[in-house]
């Protein structure tokens, strides 16, 4: 005897409607609402455009001052440990994306802290929408501050080495931790906002602390780190749409954030 | 039209809630239940902020869940635990949700002016959130709630921490917003919603009791709720709802089938009916 007969049960078989929600519900989970890529750019601009900048990052003003603050006291560490530029590639693949990352951490610590996270994923405009707009704008940002960091260190460096590949290393490093840290976002929610950093600082220190893979980091040629920038910034693109479609389809919450 | 149609919510092996099924038309609707019943996450579910285990929540027949920003365009919501910007004041702040409910600039600043007289905080429009007492942050949650004109009104205990002149002055705005929307309100206070609410949903063992009028709801326990003195005995059959103070001292109220010694019948309020509902239901378990 099977199963079925020692436990007759009655399987209640599902109607023809009951069938086609329970489809349509399937797909809706398993795969975002597809937007065109156009569309999401254009509803980026548009809500920039609305909100402003002031907007954008009311409340947590202050987070930036405080990154911004705790980048310039790295700089004094990076340029001991540069000296000599043994070390160069290391230190800029390790404070690069500080800021970035810095700022991001500090606004959405706050927001927490603050309990305004409820009601922002209420509001029309969707909580990822505003986060992948400050995340621009950090990005744009840090792209600035890292020209200047590297042209800061390239001068007490006394030009040791090239300042286009100081500025290579600088954006590689930059893009890289973006896209990461954004697909992290993107995948598990609150839950890699505060891995993909450690991660990052892990890695980045090995160089720091190990002589061979410092020298192994100091002879990779410019152009590869401009290719691997290229690559992080694309990538960075591409989950940058992903992120904030499926915070305008609503199902931001149901993967985490 | 709000419709919640068999919706189950499940967190791992907890059901939290099961097999809710609720039209909603407008009216003010009172959540009514003890702790642990599921009333925030049914709210949380009616704000998206949850998504449903199983069935589905419909707004005039399209999914909520699918209508994204439209939705969020017609909602309203004041969370229990709201949060804010501490040094920045009320207009500020309204300002900024504003913005994030896409309302047009031209317009912020008159709705916000209103908004702010209607919840009582005219004066207080430009004083620092951290300056402002439980009370006046709670009206200003209101106001942030209602910037939006939303069609559909959802607010989690929105009178804790209301002094009792700023109670009658919810309900009165509360009375007044509810002619054309849904105004959805959990609270703890029963005598609050008893007053405000046109229908009362209760849910037990994590299920859909009643979403009915409070009249339907007291009708219920009409002739079986008694007021004793509080030296009476009481017999195994009667269940001592509550303790108050009569004409002639401490008196009970008591849930009894059959009228008992000294007994007076009384007009069962509101309250008495949830405690009746969850005595029952305490005992049973």
């Amino acid at each position: 005897m099977n199963d079925r007969e020692i436990f007759p049960v009655e399987v209640p078989l599902l109607t023809e409607d009951e069938k086609k929600r329970a489809v349509a519900m399937i797909l809706d989970t398993a795969m975002p609402a597809i937007l065109p890529k156009s569309a999401i750019w254009r509803e980026l601009c548009r809500t920039a455009g609305m909100v402003g900048l002031r907007t954008l990052f009311f409340g947590v003003g202050d987070c930036f001052f405080l990154a911004a603050l705790v980048m310039c006291v790295c700089l004094f560490p990076a340029a001991a440990v540069m000296a000599g530029m043994a070390r160069a590639a290391s230190c800029l693949f390790l404070i690069s994306p500080a800021f970035y990352a810095l700022s991001h951490l500090l606004t959405l610590w706050k927001e927490y802290q603050t309990r305004t996270l409820e009601w922002k994923w209420t509001w029309r405009i969707s909580f990822r929408t505003i986060l992948a707009l400050r995340m621009l704008v950090l990005g744009a940002v840090s792209v600035a501050g890292s020209i200047l960091v590297c042209a800061v260190l390239w001068s007490l460096e006394r030009q040791a080495v090239s300042f286009v590949w100081m500025l290579s290393v600088a954006f590689s490093a930059l893009f890289l931790y973006g896209s990461l840290s954004l697909l992290g976002q993107r995948l598990w929610g609150m839950r890699a906002v505060l891995p993909v950093p450690l991660a990052w600082v892990m890695v980045s220190l090995v160089p720091v602390f190990w002589e061979p893979a410092a020298v192994w980091l100091m002879q990779i040629p410019a152009y590869v780190f401009l290719a691997a920038a290229a690559a992080g910034a694309g990538f960075y693109l591409i989950q940058m749409y992903y992120f904030v479609a499926a915070g305008i389809s609503g199902l931001d919450r149901r993967l985490g954030i | 039209m709000l419709s919640v149609e068999r919706v189950t919510k499940c967190y791992g092996n907890l059901t939290a809630l099961e097999d809710i099924s609720l039209d909603l038309a407008q009216g003010v609707y009172g959540l009514l239940a003890p702790n642990g019943a599921g009333k925030s996450t049914l709210m949380k579910m009616l704000a998206t902020l949850l998504f449903p285990t199983k069935g589905r929540i419909l707004w005039d027949g399209e999914e909520i869940v699918a209508m994204g920003e439209r939705y969020r365009g017609l909602l309203g919501y004041l969370p229990q635990d709201f949060g804010y910007y501490p040094n920045s004041t009320p207009r500020q702040f309204m300002r900024y949700a504003a913005a994030l409910q896409k309302i047009p600039r031209a317009e912020t600043d008159r709705r916000i002016s209103r908004l702010l007289e209607l919840v009582g905080l005219s004066d207080a429009a430009d004083r620092k959130l951290k300056r402002l007492s439980g009370g006046m942050l709670q009206r200003v949650g209101i106001a942030v709630a209602m910037l939006n004109d939303p069609r559909l009104l959802i607010l989690d205990e929105p009178t804790a921490g209301l002094d009792p002149g700023e109670r009658v002055r919810f309900r009165n705005m509360i009375h007044s917003l509810a002619e054309d929307r849904i105004v959805i309100l959990s609270t703890h206070i029963v005598s609050d919603i008893e007053t405000i609410a046109g229908r009362i949903i209760m849910l037990r063992d994590h299920r859909l009791l009643c979403c009915d009028t409070p009249a339907q709801i007291c009708g219920r326990f009409r002739g079986k709720i008694f007021q004793l003195p509080a030296d009476a005995q009481i017999m195994p059959h009667q269940h001592v709802l509550s303790e108050g103070q009569g004409e002639n001292g401490t008196v009970l109220r008591v849930l009894s089938e059959m009228p008992p010694e000294d007994g007076v019948a009384v007009a069962p309020s509101l309250e008495d009916a949830f405690l009746a509902i969850y005595a029952s239901k305490r005992e049973g378990a």
